[in-house]
C-alpha cells in the first residue's frame, strides 16, 4: 500500500491552505475528504439578482431548490445563508457526524470545500491580546495574514475602525462600493463619531474576501447580488477553488468520499482508517504525517476515537451570536437597488475598554437577495397583508448579526458516546451553556449596540437568539498548551502524545475573540503547515 | 376528487389569495409535485381546514391569519408558506415581491393594509380555535 507523505483529511479553509502551503513546497501531498459536491443542480445562469428574478422561469431551481427544499418549516435559525445550490455542504452530516445534545446546534460540513462552500467572507485580523489570548503567536501570524491575503484576495478600507478589521494588513484590495443603505448609515455615523467614540463603539467597512479588481483569472466583483447562490465569477473565494487550482499539479492528489474514523500511529507509519460514504465499507490508507484539519468538532471525534479515553470531555468554544433584523425609515418604499452586495458591509464594535480586546462585534447587511419568503413567516400576519407590507419596507431593511467574544468554562464541553443509529457507532455529546453573568453582560452589550445603531438611522424591530451553535464559529477543542497532556496541541499544531499527527484547523484555538476565525483560522493552517516544513519553531 | 386536482384547486385558491392572480401552469404544477410528496403528514385537523378553504375559498385570509398567531407551524401554513415561495420564484409575479418605488401616500394603503391584518389576526384566530 502507497504511505503518502503528508495526508491532510478535510478540504476546508484549514485544509486547502495546509495543502498549499506544503504543495507549493514541493512536497508530495494527498488530500483525504468526505467531499460532497454538488451534482444534483444544473447551474445558475450568469446574470444579476433583479434581471434573473424578472426574466429566468427556472429561477426556482436555485432560490427555492428542485422540490422547494430551500422552504422550511419553521423559524429561520442558523444558517439562512446556506441556500438550496449550497446544500451538499451538509449532506451525510446528520447520519455521519451525529450529535446529542439538548443546548447547542451545530452546523458541520462534509462538503468539498467544508463550510467555506456558503461562508459570509468576512476577514479579520485579531488584536495581538485577542492572538495571544487564543495561544497563536502574533509575530507569525502577522507574516501569515499576509500570505493568505496574496492567496485568497482581501479587500478592505483603512478607515477610522481599522485597528478593529484590517489591523496591520499591508496586502489589500479596495473594498467595494456601498449600496445605498450603508452609505446612508456611514455617513450618520461619520456626522457623529465623537459621541460613538465616546461610547467605545467604532464603525468600519468589514474585510471581506472578495476581490475587486481581475486577479490570476478570478474577476473582480460584479455588483449581481448573487451572492448567496453562485461563485460564477470567483470574485469571493472559497477553498474548493484552492483545491481545484492545486488538483493539476503533479505532487496532489485529492482522494473524495471517504470518512475518516480513526489513526493508528505504527512505527513506520499511520494508518487513517475510514469508512467509504455511501457503502460504508472500511478503508485505510497510510502516511508518514497526518494533518487534520475536519473542523475543530471533526478534529476532536478523530482524537476521541484514535487516542481512546473513555469518557474524556473536551473543551469548546463558539461565539454567542444574536441577529437583530433593523428598520431603516429613511430608505422604506424605494425600488429594489440593482448592483449592490449582499455580503456584510459595515461592522460596528463595541471596545468599551479601548484595548482592542473582549469587544463585541455587530455587521450589517442588506437583505434584497435572500428574498421575501424566508422572513415571511416570522411576521404574526396573514401573507397577503405580510406581502404587501414587507414588500413596501424591505428596501429599508438592514440585518444585524451581532457576536461576542468565548471563553473556556466548564459548562461548555464535548464527549464521545455510543449512538448505534450512525455509521460511526458513535456521537458527539455536547454541553454548551453560557453563565447568568454573561448572559446579562452580553444582553447589556446588545442594547447598547442598537442605541448606538439608532443614531446612525436604523432602529431595532427584535433581537432574535437563534440558539448556541449557531454563530457557526467553533473552535478550541484540542487547545494550544505547553504541558505534553493528552487531547492538546503544542503550539505547532502537532497532537500532543503523538509522533506525526498534526491538527491544522481552529482546535488550538483557547480564546475566541468575536471577529470572525477563519481569516485567523487560515493562517493557523499556513503556520502550522510552515511548521511541519521546517519541523520546528 | 383525485389527489392531483385537489392539489391543483389548493395551488389556484392559494395563488388567487396570495397576489390575486389564478397561478401560471407552472407554477400550480410545481406546487402540486412539491406537496403531494407530504400528504400523509397531514393531521385531521389540517385536512379539515383545508377542505374548509377549498369549499370557502374567503375563509383563506382568515385561517392563514389565525394560524400565524395560534399555530405559524402548523402544515396548512406551511403549503401557504410554499405556495408563496413558488410564486415569489416565478419571472410573471416579481413584481409583487420585488421592492417598488412608492409615493409617500402609500403609508395610507399600509396603514390599513397593518389594521386589516391585526383585525384578522384576532378574529381569525378565534375561528381556527373554534374549529379545532
Ligand atoms: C453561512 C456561513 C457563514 C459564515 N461566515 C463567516 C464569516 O463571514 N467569517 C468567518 O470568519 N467565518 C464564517 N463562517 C465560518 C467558517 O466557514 C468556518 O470557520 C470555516 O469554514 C471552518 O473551516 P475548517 O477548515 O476548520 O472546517 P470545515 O469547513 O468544517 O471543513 C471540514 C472539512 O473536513 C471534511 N471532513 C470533516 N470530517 C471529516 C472526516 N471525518 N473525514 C473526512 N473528511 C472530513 C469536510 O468534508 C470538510 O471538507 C461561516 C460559516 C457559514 C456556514
Amino acid at each position: 500500500m502507497k504511505v503518502f507523505d503528508y495526508l491532510i483529511v478535510g478540504s476546508g479553509c484549514s485544509g486547502a491552505m495546509a495543502a498549499q502551503t506544503l504543495v507549493d513546497a514541493g512536497r508530495e501531498v494527498a488530500m483525504l475528504d468526505a467531499g460532497n459536491e454538488n451534482t444534483l443542480m444544473s447551474p445558475v445562469p450568469q446574470g444579476d439578482f433583479l434581471t434573473l428574478r424578472k426574466t429566468d422561469p427556472e429561477q426556482y431551481r436555485y432560490f427555492l431548490g428542485e422540490d422547494a427544499e430551500g422552504v422550511t418549516q419553521g423559524d429561520i435559525g442558523k444558517g439562512a445563508q446556506i441556500t438550496p445550490v449550497r446544500k451538499h455542504m451538509t449532506t451525510y452530516v446528520d447520519t455521519h457526524l451525529s450529535v446529542q445534545s439538548d443546548t447547542f446546534s451545530p452546523v458541520e460540513s462534509l462538503g468539498y470545500g467544508g463550510l467555506g462552500i456558503g461562508w459570509g467572507l468576512q476577514c479579520w485580523e485579531y488584536s495581538i491580546p485577542e492572538m495571544r489570548a487564543a495561544g497563536l503567536e502574533p509575530q507569525r501570524m502577522k507574516q501569515a495574514y499576509e500570505t493568505i491575503s496574496t492567496r485568497i484576495g482581501i479587500s478592505g478600507t483603512k478607515d477610522s475602525a481599522a485597528k478593529y478589521t484590517l489591523g496591520s494588513l499591508k496586502t489589500y484590495q479596495p473594498s467595494p462600493t456601498m449600496d445605498r443603505n450603508h452609505q446612508a448609515i456611514y455617513q450618520k455615523y461619520a456626522a457623529r463619531k465623537h459621541s460613538f467614540d465616546s461610547k467605545g463603539l467604532f464603525l468600519g467597512r468589514t474585510p471581506l474576501a472578495l476581490i475587486t479588481k481581475d486577479t490570476d483569472g478570478r474577476k473582480g466583483y460584479a455588483y449581481r447580488d448573487m451572492d448567496f447562490y453562485t461563485d460564477n465569477d470567483q470574485s469571493a473565494w472559497r477553498p474548493w477553488m484552492t483545491i481545484n487550482a492545486l488538483k493539476p499539479r503533479s505532487n496532489f492528489t485529492y482522494i473524495g468520499g471517504y470518512l475518516v474514523i480513526r489513526f493508528i500511529e505504527k512505527k513506520q507509519h499511520v494508518e487513517v482508517i475510514c469508512l467509504q460514504i455511501g457503502t460504508n465499507k472500511t478503508a485505510s490508507f497510510r502516511c508518514k504525517t497526518l494533518i487534520l484539519a475536519t473542523g475543530t468538532l471533526g478534529s476532536a471525534r478523530i482524537a476521541l476515537r484514535s487516542l481512546e479515553q473513555a469518557g474524556k470531555q473536551l473543551p469548546l468554544l463558539c461565539n454567542p451570536y444574536t441577529y437583530v433584523p433593523c428598520l431603516q425609515p429613511t430608505m422604506v418604499g424605494k425600488a429594489a437597488e440593482p448592483n449592490k452586495l449582499g455580503f456584510a458591509q459595515l461592522s460596528l464594535f463595541l471596545d468599551e475598554q479601548r484595548n482592542n480586546f473582549d469587544v463585541s462585534v455587530s455587521s450589517l447587511y442588506t437583505y434584497q437577495s435572500l428574498m421575501l419568503f424566508r422572513i415571511i413567516k416570522q411576521a404574526p400576519f396573514n401573507l397577503r397583508d405580510a406581502r404587501l407590507l414587507l414588500q413596501y419596507v424591505l428596501s429599508g431593511i438592514v440585518i444585524m448579526g451581532v457576536h461576542h467574544p468565548d471563553e473556556r468554562s466548564d459548562q461548555k464541553y464535548i464527549s464521545l458516546v455510543d449512538d448505534l443509529s450512525s455509521p460511526t457507532q458513535d456521537a458527539l455529546k455536547i454541553h454548551y451553556v453560557l453563565e447568568d453573568d454573561k448572559k446579562r453582560e452580553f444582553a447589556r452589550r446588545e442594547k447598547k449596540i442598537i442605541a448606538g445603531v439608532r443614531k446612525t438611522g436604523l432602529y431595532a424591530i427584535k433581537r432574535i437568539n437563534p440558539g448556541y451553535g449557531s454563530s457557526i464559529h467553533y473552535a478550541g477543542t484540542l487547545p494550544f498548551s505547553k504541558k505534553d497532556e493528552a487531547f492538546t496541541l503544542r503550539n505547532d499544531g502537532k497532537l500532543h502524545g503523538t509522533q506525526h499527527v498534526y491538527v491544522a484547523d481552529s482546535s488550538g484555538f483557547t480564546y475566541l475573540p468575536a471577529r470572525g476565525l477563519t481569516f485567523s483560522l487560515l493562517a493557523n493552517a499556513h503556520t502550522v503547515a510552515e511548521g511541519i516544513l521546517h519541523n520546528a519553531f | 376528487m383525485k389527489v392531483g386536482d385537489r392539489l391543483a384547486l389548493e395551488a389556484s385558491v392559494f395563488g388567487r389569495y396570495i397576489v390575486g392572480e389564478v397561478p401560471s401552469a407552472t407554477a400550480t404544477e410545481l406546487y402540486v409535485r412539491v406537496v403531494r410528496g407530504h400528504e400523509e403528514t397531514l393531521a385531521a385537523n389540517d385536512r379539515r381546514l383545508l377542505s374548509l378553504i377549498l369549499r370557502h375559498p374567503w375563509t383563506v385570509s382568515w385561517i392563514d391569519a389565525g394560524l400565524a398567531i395560534v399555530n405559524p407551524h402548523s402544515k396548512v401554513r406551511h403549503r401557504l408558506h410554499t405556495m408563496f415561495a413558488i410564486l415569489e420564484s416565478m419571472p410573471e409575479y416579481a413584481d409583487y415581491f420585488l421592492p417598488r418605488q412608492r409615493s409617500p401616500f402609500y403609508i395610507v394603503i399600509i396603514a390599513f393594509a397593518t389594521i386589516r391584518g391585526g383585525f384578522k389576526a384576532v378574529l381569525g384566530g378565534l375561528f381556527v380555535k373554534i374549529l379545532s
